[in-house]
């Protein structure tokens, strides 16, 4: 699982370079991914899950341990550019009302920004 | 000639799909699943119908990878497909115990408080019409079941 980084300012942008399934053990790679950033002490990231094509339990279970750790840091998980199919289980969970969604990696750094 | 109630698959006719308990193997499954739904049905489902049928088979699959058969890729996973009219029927059978009893399943998600698992069984649930967990001939089988809107017509 190939992931982009990009910071700008105190914000990391996460991005996967090629479609993937966020599922199984390949939610455990991005989740231990996003922990290794937070263990370096960059907690405001955005994730842009414009590549994923599909999620399963598994996956969510990633997305929502990484936004524990990153809070309890103080810091946050925002998430940019998300799939209708991905958007509609994010709702099937309600974890949409969870976590803070933006339409695109430039708003979500806004909302950043805005916040200080 | 078609029958008079049959889609362009016979009327209750089975398809299976079998495959060694491998999470790997789901992606492919699902993409049979998908071809099925599109390909078989007298209706056209909606898009978000497929990707909630898909995310129900996954669900129940990597059940039956991580729990049931615990890994051990030696036993088989066997999905059966058969549409008759106004329902989509998907069996999923494994030598696994089945579905832990009503009391011992994770609550359901809570917002306020979200949780890193547990999230599958819920899905399942919320995805499809019915979900019944019974055992036949030594396998468990959990059937899930879609119904489909009335022929022509589209949910």
């Amino acid at each position: 699982m190939d992931i982009a980084l990009r910071q700008v300012g105190s914000v990391v942008l996460l991005s996967f370079v090629r479609p993937v399934n966020l599922e199984g053990d390949d939610s455990i790679q991005f989740r231990d991914r996003v922990k290794n950033l937070i263990a370096d002490g960059r907690t405001r990231l955005v994730v842009d899950l414009g590549q994923v094509k599909f999620i399963d339990s598994f996956g969510l279970g990633a997305l929502v341990s990484a936004l524990r750790v990153v809070r309890s840091a103080g810091g946050d998980l925002k998430l940019a550019h998300v799939p209708a199919s991905v958007e509609s289980v994010l709702r099937l969970t309600r974890l949409n009302s969870v976590f803070d969604v933006h339409p695109s990696m430039e708003d979500a750094l806004r909302a950043f920004q805005a916040a200080g | 000639m078609a029958g008079a109630t049959a889609g362009p698959g016979g009327p209750g006719d089975r398809i299976e799909i079998r495959l060694p308990s491998r999470a790997d193997y789901l992606g492919a499954v699902r993409s049979v699943v998908r071809g099925f739904v599109e390909e078989c049905l007298d209706a056209r489902l909606p898009e978000d119908e497929v990707n909630a049928i898909q995310i129900a088979l996954q669900e129940a699959c990597i059940n039956v990878v991580r729990h049931a058969h615990r890994g051990d890729p030696s036993k088989p996973l066997v999905i059966g497909l058969r549409a008759v009219p106004g329902r989509l029927e998907i069996e999923v059978e494994d030598f696994g115990p089945g579905l832990p009893p009503e009391d011992r399943r994770p609550p359901d998600p809570d917002p306020e408080n979200p949780r890193e698992g547990g999230y599958g069984l819920f899905i399942l649930r919320q995805t499809m019409d019915e979900v019944v967990s019974a055992r036949r001939d030594g396998k468990h089988v959990l059937t899930l079941v879609k119904r489909l809107p009335p022929r022509g017509g589209s949910a």
